[in-house]
């Protein structure tokens, strides 16, 4: 079976490494890709052409919801998840509005992040409403 | 009675009126004289005493402005303070702790014990679980992160959603036409006017529901909140909440 393609975005280094931990122990993930903000994601979705992007939001230079936008209209093949620290619903809705196929909180991604991750591979949406 | 008898009686009368008339003279001028200074002096006098009060007045003047400015400045203070501790307990504390919560995952997947570690790993889980909702409800409560990431509405409604939940008093939010793009200062103030006005409801008027109403207008945006409490009288009660309200709003300039 071909391994899903996965791009890690946030700026901070001890979530990515946590993150790259969590996915590498699964089988069928593979990541491919660490960027650090909203820019550098961009282009590296363009380059390396990932299944899934797991996106932070608070990112410099240009931020999660920003770089979304972007990344569904030049490759809506690459699905989004977004990895937020907002629980509330506002910020849900403006994941979604700006493309996004999954939302979850950063403090529940070890017990959520991989089924997301299936999820939003086969365009289905995953959100994790707390 | 002869002729000089008459003459000698009539030079005295005329001596002492001469007198009488130097010594009125004399009194008159001195009267005259002393009345002038008096006046004079009077009118400097008056005319010290109006511009010490003058003075006065523009130092009461200059002062009331200065308490003003000063007021603006611990307001805006208060709030830099208050979202600037809130990003940082968001963005740096809660990601450090979501960090450290996948760390422990990967440590419990890692780990081929089942024993003490194990248990001890579940209980580093649940502590930092509950710490990152702290930290999460601290951040909110200081100063929402709607308020600058998505705008005055959202942030209303999440803090109606809030207070209904806290205190149990239903609110609702009205919102008409108000823009995505308010000034940062307008947003506040109206955001800490509802918090302080909804606040109230719950606290002193023992309100089961109330409702907010923000409706953007061509110059301005009109604010209310109503609720089913016990009500008040604004004339008498003065308390200093809606002093704070008239102050924050004064501090746009608007008013």
């Amino acid at each position: 079976m071909k391994k899903l393609r996965i791009l890690l975005a946030d700026d901070h280094t001890v979530m990515r490494t946590g993150l790259r931990a969590l996915l590498e122990r699964q089988p069928n993930l593979e990541v491919v890709g660490e960027s650090e903000n909203g820019r550098e994601t961009v282009a590296l979705v363009a380059s390396l052409g990932p299944d899934v992007v797991v996106m932070d939001v608070a990112m410099p230079v240009l931020n999660g919801i920003e770089a979304t936008k972007t990344i569904v209209t030049q490759r809506p093949a690459t699905a989004v998840v977004i990895l937020s620290m907002h629980a509330d619903e506002s910020y849900v809705m403006r994941a979604l509005k700006a493309g996004a196929r999954g939302y979850l909180l950063k403090d529940s991604a070890a017990a959520d992040l991989i089924s997301a991750i299936q999820a939003v591979s086969q365009t289905n949406r995953f959100l994790v409403p707390k | 009675m002869n002729n000089d008898e008459l003459n000698e009686a009539e030079r005295k009368a005329a001596e002492v009126f001469a007198e009488f008339r130097r010594r009125l003279l004399i009194v008159a001028t001195i009267a005259f004289s002393s009345g002038l200074i008096l006046a004079a002096s009077t009118i400097m006098y008056v005319g010290r005493l109006e511009n010490s009060i003058e003075n006065k007045y523009e130092e009461s003047l200059q002062a009331q402005r200065e308490l003003k400015e000063l007021s603006k400045r611990l307001v805006d203070t208060e709030e830099r303070e208050r979202r600037a501790i809130s990003r940082e307990l968001h963005d740096e504390v809660g990601q450090s702790l979501s960090a450290l919560l996948l760390d422990v995952e990967n440590l419990t997947e890692m780990s081929t014990e089942d024993g003490v570690f194990r248990h001890g790993l579940q209980r580093i889980k649940a502590l930092a679980e509950n710490c990152v909702n702290e930290v999460r409800n601290m951040a909110l409560l200081l100063r929402p992160s709607m308020l600058d990431d998505l705008g005055l509405v959202p942030a209303l409604e999440w803090q109606a959603r809030e207070v209904s939940k806290r205190t149990g008093m239903l609110v609702d939010t009205v919102e008409e036409n108000v823009s995505d793009n308010l000034p940062e200062e307008h947003k506040t103030c109206v955001y800490r006017i509802v918090q302080e006005a909804l606040n109230n409801s719950s606290k002193h008027a023992y309100a089961k529901n109330a409702r907010v109403t923000v409706r953007q207008e061509r110059n301005h945006l009109r604010v209310s909140i109503e609720d089913d409490g016990k009500g008040f009288d604004p004339s008498r009660v003065r308390g200093l909440g809606l002093v704070g309200m008239n102050e924050r709003v004064s501090q746009l300039g608007v008013c």
